[in-house]
């Protein structure tokens, strides 16, 4: 490699760098002043580019263009946290990451279903050609990037140091409490936080949007790369976020020069994970930073649960297994391959269920245990030639030997950071998929794939397969249900409420975790198994962010804490596209695609918002105590741990 | 000055005052007194604002402030010692009292500040020797100092003080009550809640003693001393009979 060659890559990576600086400082804003993590984040910056690039397709000029994509994003972040998170003050961190997930969706929904998925051209801010330097070339848009961000890490340092809202987001992120005892309002810092990071993301977005294409794909690998510069440099310093997204930007550049341009994007969410593992206060944090949220896991129901096997679950358990078997036999045709769906999925969303609403622990990279399994079974049945039942159970078990080996790692985490790293996983298993040509068949995946048998006994008609899943989703219920009504379940509750206090009570809060951990990745990887039989091949698209969201908008629909609700949550997510069809006539698979998305969002702020908000609490314990008498309140207080 | 009528405040299900009424008139130095849990945090984080209260009143110089943002609460005369002096610790000893003017201050940093820093320093020289250096870093008598400078950052005229001695060596602690005299003399009127009874009581003119939420005794510091209800709250009833 000469010198040129490394100047050139090193000015490259440093306009990527400076995009992910600004979201990383996107971030760090929020952070700062909130204690959360806007998932939502990266779709801000795409919807800046967006917004620029239909502005500029309808001849708004530049200069009015650009600004106004920032102000809309301000606009959108802010009410997003004034009319969503404000009042959800009841929100454990679990429901607070579901909520700007659920902004995330919805804003990615309707791009989608507005402007659709193709990507946009914006035309650069100054025209002419590269500019050569002596033999390194940069684009005049780089400069343009490059210079904003200089611009901005001037403006942060005078704000942080000089300006008096400045001093009281560091004073609230340091002791929220003392904050408030000078007059410091954090709801009016967060409000501020939250538009300022929207304004940030639209404008960079903007700014970038000519460098690559404007493209609704984009936001989400765009907030995990800003958020990795912003945790490697140091998400709560000034000028973490800064430095850390720039050094990321030149470390991709050199990556994908130097060392393998298929499996950079893998190394970055590799670094990320260990970046939250080694030094989670950053390169510029100091010793007092910390990646443990303090705000307890509440109880997010208020009935009362059964915390042992009684006789209603045996009955729900017949009539359960009697109504799945009355549907195979008279379901129309077309709603058997639904059904089959469902289920798939209520395998992964079951797992979930026990992990995300008993443990507390929200995991959004259960997608990437299905695919283990699916590419599991592809494998070892066409190449090797196994049985399928085999094959599936080897797959389970590869699931739970990665589940246990990740979880000795992520578990050390809590909150918005493993939810963070567990998406940072999965985008590492979608990477290897894409890439592992000799295993995975690339992206084109892995075909002809034989249905599912059993002891010789073909499985291939609708009916049957239908059967075979069912099959599968009972005995993973019951199993499920075993464990959330013995004392691990009770042990898994204690753990969402006080880590501590479960831990002093003589919880080993690691093992279990790892252990629901390990079960959940099991069953999703089953679904995964029986996927790929069903469809008879396999490839990555169906196993990344959609299928975590689909999961995801399950389980809160159904109910965090029920089983049950897992296989109605399921069935409700698998149905939605086909009913949202129906009901607008529309075939074209854009649109639908975008208003699924958009009602996934709305269900899961709204979900969220109804069981966090302390009037609308209130009201929903009225009604209950009318319903089951008012001794609720009491024995919830004595069986709560 | 300030008149409580039958405040009422909890934590979620937790009921922590059950129809507190209290009475600081001007000039007066009054004790809170009582045992752990007994409410006095809770107390004073209500009547600065940063706790809502579920019921009943709190008026200042004759003006409800129940429904006031704490910010309001301070820019008309109140000012807070909290509970465990809660600093700004990774922010410096200038930027910490700064902030202790918050309330009155707009979007810059206005050079007439100055002022009412050298005024701080003025009373505690050693923070002017510390004004660049973290409060994170300062030993518990230097914080305790930030402490007080920040609260009077606000020049309040009536000032909360939450356990002011709480965790200082005894001989600070003598400091940190002798400050508190001083700023009496600098016409501030003074409402400090102390576990430590008897040295409370020495500096007060009046008393309420609290215990589970409710005021069980009132009166003078002197007959207070004497009062039975003080060493029951304490100690629990018939403790106190065998004394």
């Amino acid at each position: 490699m000469n010198p040129t060659d490394l100047v050139q890559t090193a000015v490259s990576g440093l306009a990527n760098g400076a995009l992910y600086a600004f979201v990383g400082l996107s971030f760090s804003l929020v952070s700062r002043s909130t204690g959360l993590i806007n998932f939502a984040q990266g779709d801000l910056t795409m919807l800046g580019g967006m917004l620029t690039a239909v502005m500029t397709e309808a001849t708004v000029p530049l200069f009015i263009a650009v600004p106004l994509a920032a102000l809309i994003c301000a606009a959108i972040s802010g009410g997003f946290y004034y009319f969503a998170i404000r009042p959800s003050t009841r929100a454990t961190m679990s429901q607070l990451v579901i909520i700007t997930v659920g902004l995330s969706i919805l804003i990615r929904g309707a791009v989608t279903s507005i402007w659709g998925t193709d990507p946009r051209q914006v035309p650069p801010f100054t025209a002419g050609g590269p500019i050569a330097v002596g033999g390194v070339s940069i684009l005049p848009q780089q400069l343009w990037l490059i210079g904003l961000l200089a611009v901005v890490a001037i403006a942060t340092t005078w704000f942080f140091r000089r300006t008096v809202l400045g001093l009281a987001l560091r004073a609230s992120s340091g002791n929220a409490l003392g904050a408030s005892f000078v007059g410091i309002d954090n709801r009016v810092l967060g409000l501020f936080a939250f538009a300022a990071a929207g304004f940030l993301g639209g404008l960079v977005g903007a700014v970038w949007s000519p460098i690559a294409y404007a493209q609704v794909d984009i936001g989400v690998g765009l907030g995990i790369k800003g958020f990795t510069g912003a945790m490697l440099g140091g998400l709560h310093t000034a000028y973490g976020p800064l430095v850390g997204g720039v050094l990321l930007g030149i470390f991709e550049a050199f990556t994908a020069g130097y060392v393998s341009s298929h499996y950079e994007d893998a190394l970055i969410f590799a670094l990320l994970i260990l970046a939250l593992l080694l030094r989670p206060q950053g390169l510029l944090g100091g010793a007092n930073s910390t990646t443990q949220d303090e705000r307890p896991e509440q109880i997010l129901s208020t009935s009362v649960r059964a915390t042992t096997f009684g006789r209603r679950d045996f009955i729900g358990i017949a009539i359960g297994i009697a109504v799945l078997g009355l549907i195979g036999a008279v379901l129309p045709g077309v709603w058997v391959s639904n059904a089959i769906f469902a289920g798939i999925e209520a395998m992964a969303v079951i797992g979930l269920v026990l992990l995300t609403g008993f443990a507390g622990q929200l995991s959004l990279g259960q997608a990437a245990f299905m695919m283990i399994g699916a590419y599991a079974s592809a494998y070892l049945t066409v190449r090797s030639g196994w049985p399928p039942i085999l094959a599936l159970m080897v797959g389970a078990a590869l699931s739970v030997v990665v589940a246990l080996a990740l979880g000795r790692i992520i578990f050390r985490l809590r909150g918005f950071y493993l939810s963070m790293a567990s998406l940072g996983l999965l985008m590492i298993a979608l990477t290897f998929a894409r890439e592992w040509y000799g295993i995975t068949g690339g992206p084109s995946g892995f075909v002809g794939i034989g249905a599912f048998s059993l002891f010789g006994f073909d499985l291939g008609s609708d009916t049957a397969v239908y059967y075979t899943v069912a099959t599968f989703v009972v005995i993973s219920l019951l199993f499920g249900m075993s464990i959330a009504r013995s004392r691990i379940g009770r042990a898994l509750l204690a753990i969402r409420s006080s880590e501590s206090a479960a831990r002093a009570c003589g919880v080993d809060v690691v093992g279990l975790k790892m252990r629901i951990f390990a079960f959940s990745a099991a069953t999703a990887s089953v679904g995964g198994s029986l996927y790929g039989h069903y469809l008879s091949i396999v490839n990555p698209s169906p196993f990344g962010l959609d299928a975590t969201i689909q999961q995801l908008t399950a389980v809160t629909v159904g109910g965090f804490l029920s089983l049950w609700g897992a296989l109605a949550g399921s069935l409700l997510t698998v149905a939605l596209p086909q009913l949202i069809g129906w009901v607008s006539g529309s075939v074209a698979s854009q649109f639908i695609a975008g208003i699924d998305y958009i009602i996934f969002g709305l269900l899961l702020i709204g979900i969220v918002m109804t069981q966090s908000n302390p009037a609308l609490h209130r009201f929903r314990m009225r009604l209950s105590h009318r319903g089951t008498g008012a001794a609720v309140d009491a024995k919830e207080s004595v069986r709560a741990p | 000055m300030l008149r409580v009528r039958d405040l009422h405040v909890s934590y979620g299900d937790i009921h922590a005052l059950k129809g507190v009424d209290l009475d600081v008139n001007d000039g007066e130095i009054i004790a809170i007194l009582g045992p752990n849990g007994a409410g006095k945090s809770t107390l004073i984080k209500a009547i600065i604002g940063v706790l809502p209260k579920r019921s009943g009143s709190i008026a200042f110089q004759g003006r409800a402030i129940d429904a006031t943002p704490t910010a309001q609460r301070i820019r008309l005369g109140l000012g807070t010692i909290p509970e465990g002096r809660q600093l700004f610790p990774d922010m410096s000893v200038r930027e910490n009292l700064i902030l202790g003017a918050y309330a009155r201050l707009g979007f810059l940093i206005p050079a007439s500040l100055d002022e009412a820093l050298e005024q701080v320093f003025g009373i505690f020289p050693r923070l002017r020797e510390r004004e660049n250096q973290l409060a994170g870093s300062l030993s518990g008598g230097e914080a305790q100092m930030v402490a007080v400078g920040r609260a009077l950052m606000s020049r309040p005229r009536l000032l909360l003080c939450d356990e002011p001695s709480l965790g200082l060596a005894p001989l600070l602690v003598r400091e940190v009550l002798a400050t508190i005299s001083r700023l009496l003399e600098a016409g501030i009127t003074v409402l400090l809640a102390d576990q430590n009874a008897l040295a409370a009581l020495r500096m007060a003119d009046r008393a309420y003693v609290l215990d589970t939420g409710r005021v069980v005794a009132s009166g003078p510091s002197a007959s207070l001393a004497k009062d039975e209800r003080l060493w029951t709250a304490y100690l629990g009833s018939g403790v106190a009979a065998r004394m």
